[in-house]
C-alpha cells in the first residue's frame, strides 16, 4: 500500500468517525438529563421596581431588560449597576454570562466584574432585596469565568431562573429554588410569575 | 560561492520579513478589530431591542466574515510559512505540516484571547486539505489556493451563526452565540439556519468547482510538461541522428574528393617519368580537370546556393555511385530517356535528396521476395521529371499525407529523409509529390525545372 493510499485512507477513517459521531449525537437520548423545575410559581416572590444588572456584560441582559419591557414590569436597566443604584429598588434580576467583548465595551475587566457582583450581592443581602439569578445562555455559554458568576450569584440568590437546553452545571445542584424554561420563547409567562 | 550564499541570504531575508510582517499583522488584529466587535455587539443590542432580525443578519454577516478573515491569514501565514521552510518535502507531506501549524497558531490565539472555534477550524482544515489535493494543487501556485482556501473559509464560518449546528460545539464563542441566542428570543432561528445554508452551500460548492477545475487544469499541464519533455528528447535524437549523417556525408565526399586526387596523383608520376614534352600540357590540363572537379565537389558541398548546370547522365552517375546498388537481391534500374537535359542546381543536394528516397525504396520492399527499384527520367514540357518507383508494401492513404513532417517514418526510418528531399527539391523550384498503392508499391515523382539558356 503506497502512502497516498494510506492518506486517503486515514481522511476516510477521520470523515467516517465525524459523520457517525454527528449521528450518534443527533439520536442521543436526553431522557437522563436532570431537569430542575418547569413549575410556574403561585404567588410572586419579587415585586417591582427591578434592578436588571448584568454579571459579565453580555448581550443576555438586553433580553432580560426587553422581556421586562415588554412585561410591562416596572425596572431599571443598569448593567453595570453599583450600591448606590439599589436605592428604590425592591428585588434585583441579575443576568449571568461572561462577555470578553462586553467588557471591553464597559471598560472593566472580569476581576473587577466579579467584585462588583460580590459587593452589589453583599450590599442587596444586608438591606434584604430579594436576588433572582438568570441564566440563559445554555451551553454555549458554558465556560469557566460564567460558572464562577453563576456559583456567585446562584448561591446567593433567593431564586434562580435558567433558560435553555442544557444547563451549564445541570449536576451542581443550589440550595435555592429555580424555575428552569426550555426555550427563550417560553421565558415571559414564568418571568412575569416572580412578580406578579 | 559568496553571491551565492549573499542571494539566499538576501531571499531568506525577505522571506523573514513577509512571514514577520503577516505574523504582526495577525496577532495585532484583535485591536485593529476592536470596533468592530463593538459594532456587532451594538446591532445585537438593537435587534433584541427592536425585535429586528435584518439587524441579527448584519451582525451574523460581520462576524462571520471578521472570523474568516482571522483564521485565513492565519492559514495564509501557516501557508508561506511551510512553502518558504520545508520546499523540498513533497505536496502531500507539506499539507499536513500546513494543517499543524494552523492549528497550532489557532490553539496560541485562543490562549491570547482571540476569538476561536477549535472544531469548525478542524474541519475547515480538513476540508481545505481534501479539497486541494484532489485539485493537485502545489505551493508554487499561491495563486490558486488562496482562491479555493479563501472560499472554503468564508463558506465554512457561516456555520457560527446556524443554530442546527450548535450541538456540534460549533459557534460558540462570544459573538456567534450571542446572535444565536438573540435569535432563538426573536424566534429567528430558522431564518438563521437558513440565511447561513444560503451563503455557505454556493461558497462551498464554488469552492469545489474551483478545485475540479484546477484539478483539470493541473492534469492538462502535467500533460503539456509531458509532450514538451518528449518532443526536446525526440529533438536531442533527431539531433544525433542529423549529427550522424553528417557524418555520413562527409564520408561520402572524402570518398568522392579522392577520386579526382588519384587521378591528379596517377598523372603527376606519369608527369616525371615522362621524358616526352608534348605530353606534358595534356597533362596538366588533365590536372587542371581533376582540380575543377574537386573544387565543384566541395563548394557543392559547402554552400548549399551553389549552382551549376549537370547533366541528367551526370546526376544519375553521381547517384549510382552513391546507392549500394550491388547488395542483396535488389534489381535496380535507372532508365534515362534524356541523359542530355541540364538541370541548374546543386549536384551534392539534389543527389541527396534522391538518395534519400532511394533509401525509402530499398527499405520498403526488404519483406518482398522480388525487390524493383526504378529510377526513371523524362522530359515534360520544360521540366525534368524524376521518379522513383518500389514493389514494397506500400504506404496507406492516412499516412501518405505526412510523409513530410519532420520526424514521421512509414518505414521505421529516422523520418528525417523526405523532409530533407522536400526541402532541397523546393529550393531548387520543383515539386514532389507521393503515390503508393497498399501492397503493390510507391512512386515518388520529382519535377525540377530545365536549365535556361
Amino acid at each position: 500500500m503506497n502512502k497516498k493510499s494510506i492518506l486517503k485512507h486515514i481522511q476516510a477513517f477521520i470523515l467516517g468517525v465525524l459523520l457517525t459521531s454527528s449521528i450518534l449525537y443527533f439520536m442521543r437520548n436526553d431522557s437522563g438529563m436532570i431537569q430542575n423545575q418547569t413549575t410556574y410559581l403561585s404567588q410572586p416572590i419579587a415585586s417591582e421596581k427591578i434592578l436588571i444588572t448584568s454579571a459579565g456584560q453580555s448581550t443576555d441582559t438586553y433580553i432580560i431588560k426587553d422581556v421586562a419591557n415588554d412585561l410591562l414590569l416596572e425596572n431599571i436597566f443598569i448593567p453595570n449597576a453599583e450600591t448606590s443604584d439599589l436605592e428604590g429598588v425592591n428585588s434585583m434580576v441579575i443576568v449571568i454570562a461572561h462577555s470578553y467583548i462586553g467588557e471591553l465595551l464597559h471598560d472593566i475587566d472580569y476581576e473587577d466584574e466579579y467584585l462588583r457582583v460580590e459587593q452589589l450581592i453583599q450590599d442587596a443581602e444586608e438591606i434584604n432585596l430579594p436576588i433572582i439569578g438568570v441564566y440563559i445562555g445554555g451551553q454555549m455559554r458554558n465556560n469557566k469565568k460564567t460558572n464562577q458568576l453563576i456559583d456567585l450569584v446562584f448561591t446567593s440568590s433567593n431564586y434562580n431562573f435558567i433558560v435553555g437546553d442544557s444547563y451549564a452545571q445541570n449536576e451542581t445542584t443550589y440550595d435555592v429554588p429555580m424555575v428552569y424554561v426550555e426555550n427563550l420563547q417560553q421565558i415571559k409567562g414564568p418571568f412575569s410569575s416572580l412578580f406578579r | 560561492m559568496i553571491n551565492t550564499i549573499y542571494k539566499k541570504t538576501k531571499y531568506l531575508s525577505l522571506e523573514f520579513l513577509l512571514l514577520l510582517i503577516l505574523g504582526l499583522l495577525y496577532m495585532t488584529m484583535p485591536n485593529l478589530l476592536r470596533n468592530s466587535w463593538f459594532s456587532v455587539v451594538v446591532w445585537i443590542r438593537e435587534a433584541i431591542h427592536s425585535g429586528d432580525g435584518a439587524k441579527l443578519f448584519l451582525a451574523s454577516a460581520s462576524v462571520n466574515f471578521l472570523y474568516a478573515l482571522l483564521s485565513f491569514m492565519a492559514y495564509f501565514w501557516s501557508l508561506l510559512f511551510i512553502k518558504f521552510t520545508f520546499s523540498n518535502k513533497n505536496e502531500s507531506t507539506q499539507r499536513w505540516l500546513i494543517s499543524v501549524t494552523y492549528l497550532i497558531i489557532r490553539i496560541i490565539s485562543w490562549r491570547l484571547k482571540f476569538p476561536i472555534e477549535p472544531a469548525l477550524d478542524i474541519i475547515t482544515i480538513f476540508i481545505t486539505i481534501i479539497l486541494t489535493s484532489y485539485a493537485r494543487m502545489s505551493l508554487k501556485n499561491i495563486n490558486a489556493e488562496v482562491v479555493i482556501t479563501l472560499q472554503i473559509f468564508i463558506a465554512l464560518q457561516w456555520t457560527n451563526t446556524m443554530p442546527a449546528l450548535s450541538s456540534f460545539y460549533i459557534g460558540h464563542s462570544e459573538l456567534p452565540a450571542s446572535i444565536k441566542i438573540a435569535g432563538a428570543y426573536l424566534d429567528n432561528t430558522f431564518t438563521q439556519n437558513i440565511i447561513s445554508l444560503a451563503f455557505m452551500i454556493p461558497l462551498l460548492l464554488s469552492a469545489t468547482m474551483t478545485s475540479m477545475r484546477f484539478r483539470a487544469n493541473n492534469m492538462m499541464m502535467t500533460i503539456l510538461e509531458e509532450n514538451v519533455q518528449k518532443a526536446k528528447e525526440l529533438k536531442d535524437a533527431q539531433t544525433k541522428i542529423m549529427e550522424n549523417r553528417v557524418y555520413k556525408e562527409v564520408n561520402a565526399m572524402a570518398h568522392d574528393l579522392k577520386t579526382p586526387l588519384v587521378t591528379i596523383r596517377g598523372l603527376n608520376s606519369m608527369l616525371m617519368l615522362s621524358k616526352d614534352m608534348n605530353k606534358l600540357i595534356p597533362y596538366a590540363e588533365r590536372i587542371d580537370n581533376a582540380v575543377e572537379k574537386m573544387s565543384e565537389l566541395i563548394s557543392g558541398f559547402l554552400y548549399g546556393t551553389h549552382r551549376r548546370r549537370i547533366s541528367i547522365a551526370e546526376l544519375i552517375d553521381y547517384v549510382r555511385s552513391q546507392v549500394p546498388i550491388d547488395s542483396d537481391n535488389i534489381n535496380f534500374k535507372f532508365i534515362a530517356d534524356n541523359e542530355e537535359n541540364l538541370i541548374c542546381g546543386n549536384q551534392i543536394r539534389l543527389s541527396r535528396a534522391i538518395i534519400n528516397i532511394i533509401e525509402n525504396a530499398i527499405i520498403a520492399t526488404n519483406t518482398q521476395n522480388e525487390r524493383n527499384i526504378t529510377l526513371k527520367t523524362t522530359l515534360l514540357d520544360d521540366n525534368i521529371i524524376i521518379s522513383i518507383e518500389d514493389n514494397g508494401k506500400g504506404i496507406d492513404d492516412d499516412h501518405i499525407n505526412n510523409l513530410f513532417d519532420i520526424g514521421y517514418s512509414g518505414v521505421g526510418s529516422t523520418g528525417l529523409g523526405l523532409p530533407f528531399a522536400k526541402q532541397i527539391i523546393e529550393e531548387h523550384e520543383g515539386t514532389i509529390s507521393i503515390s503508393s498503392e497498399l501492397g503493390l508499391g510507391t512512386k515518388v515523382e520529382i519535377a525540377l525545372p530545365t536549365c535556361k539558356e
